[in-house]
């Protein structure tokens, strides 16, 4: 069995335990990454100076999850969207990222760490520069 | 990594490769250093021979790899909030700069390195420029708009921003399409 499905006992009941992987949490926090405006995507790290935009199914690939009993602590490697307040989204996500965590899990989130790697221009915004503008009809 | 890490790495090695050299030659039938009297050499045991320069030869390349490794460690610019850290690559604050600082009229070319200290953060901006310009103004402009839209999207105040004109461009714009 690999090492990131290894399950990490949560809480003992009457009738049993509960645990959860560290992948699940993994997930779970890079959908709630991903859905806060001005996220581009996750990352799968940096090549050259240039940050890989993972797809949806490689979610868990640009989150680090360590678990305890009770606790969990996340490092979230994300792309931003061009035009968006870097400090403004990384809040945003960690909010969202804790909130949604806590409210699936049950863990209590001590700490969400935003790693900006890089950011992401729109089409749009590589057509026609401020400069090159028409300067006549 | 420091220039000293580097060293014992690469000098580690090279001992890694001496071993391998040498099991190597035992295993040719060779004794490149004349051990024999030392090290008892049995014909029937090319087996081990082939492990030694095996393993020897592997730790050698793993440690020349890493010595000779250009790979820098990503430098980060870090915010400290509530729930944790927010790091900001400084590639990312060099593109958003660059994309600034490329929008300017005037400027045909740009590169943008940044860097960091407890202040804020501080810019080399290098351009090339299109003629029939006033480059004060220029440079004016440039160190404005980048101050202004950085601080705006990265959060963090820049206290320097050093504009170079490398180049004029002799190329006219072209007024209509």
């Amino acid at each position: 069995m690999p090492e990131e499905f290894t399950l990490e006992p949560q809480w003992n009941e009457k009738n049993g335990s509960v645990r959860i992987a560290n992948e699940v949490v993994g997930i779970i926090a890079g959908l709630a990454a991903t859905e806060v405006k001005g996220v581009a995507g996750m990352s799968g790290g940096v090549v050259d100076g240039i940050s890989e935009l993972l797809k949806k199914k490689n979610l868990s690939k640009g989150v680090k999850v360590e678990v305890g009993e009770k606790e969990a602590a996340i490092d979230l490697y994300v792309v931003i969207e061009y035009g968006a307040r870097i400090p403004e989204v990384a809040i945003n996500i960690q909010e969202n990222v804790k909130r949604t965590v806590e409210g699936m899990t049950g863990l209590k989130v001590v700490e969400v760490n935003v790693h900006v790697q890089g950011v992401q221009f729109h089409q749009e915004e590589t057509g026609v520069p401020e400069k090159m503008e028409s300067r006549v009809t | 990594m420091q220039t000293w890490h580097r060293m014992v790495i690469i000098l580690s090695s090279l001992v890694m490769l001496a071993l391998a050299v040498f099991f190597f030659g035992l295993l040719m039938g060779q004794d490149p250093v004349n051990l024999t009297p030392v090290v008892t050499v049995d014909e029937a045991m090319n087996l081990y021979k082939f492990i030694g320069f095996t393993i020897f030869f592997i730790f050698f390349l793993l440690l020349a790899t890493a010595g000779l490794s250009t790979k820098k460690p990503l430098r980060t610019i870090i915010h400290d909030t509530d729930l944790g850290e927010v790091r900001i690559a400084f590639t990312a604050v060099e593109d958003l700069a660059l994309r600034a600082v490329d929008k300017i009229r005037g400027v045909k070319e740009a590169q943008v390195t940044v860097e960091a200290d407890s202040n804020g953060l501080s810019f080399n901006v290098e351009i090339v420029s299109n003629p029939d310009l006033s480059i004060p103004q220029l440079t004016m402009d440039i160190r404005n708009k980048l101050a202004e839209y950085i601080t705006e999207t990265v959060g963090i105040p820049v206290v320097n921003s050093t504009v170079t004109v490398t180049r004029i461009t002799s190329e006219s714009r072209a007024r209509v399409e």
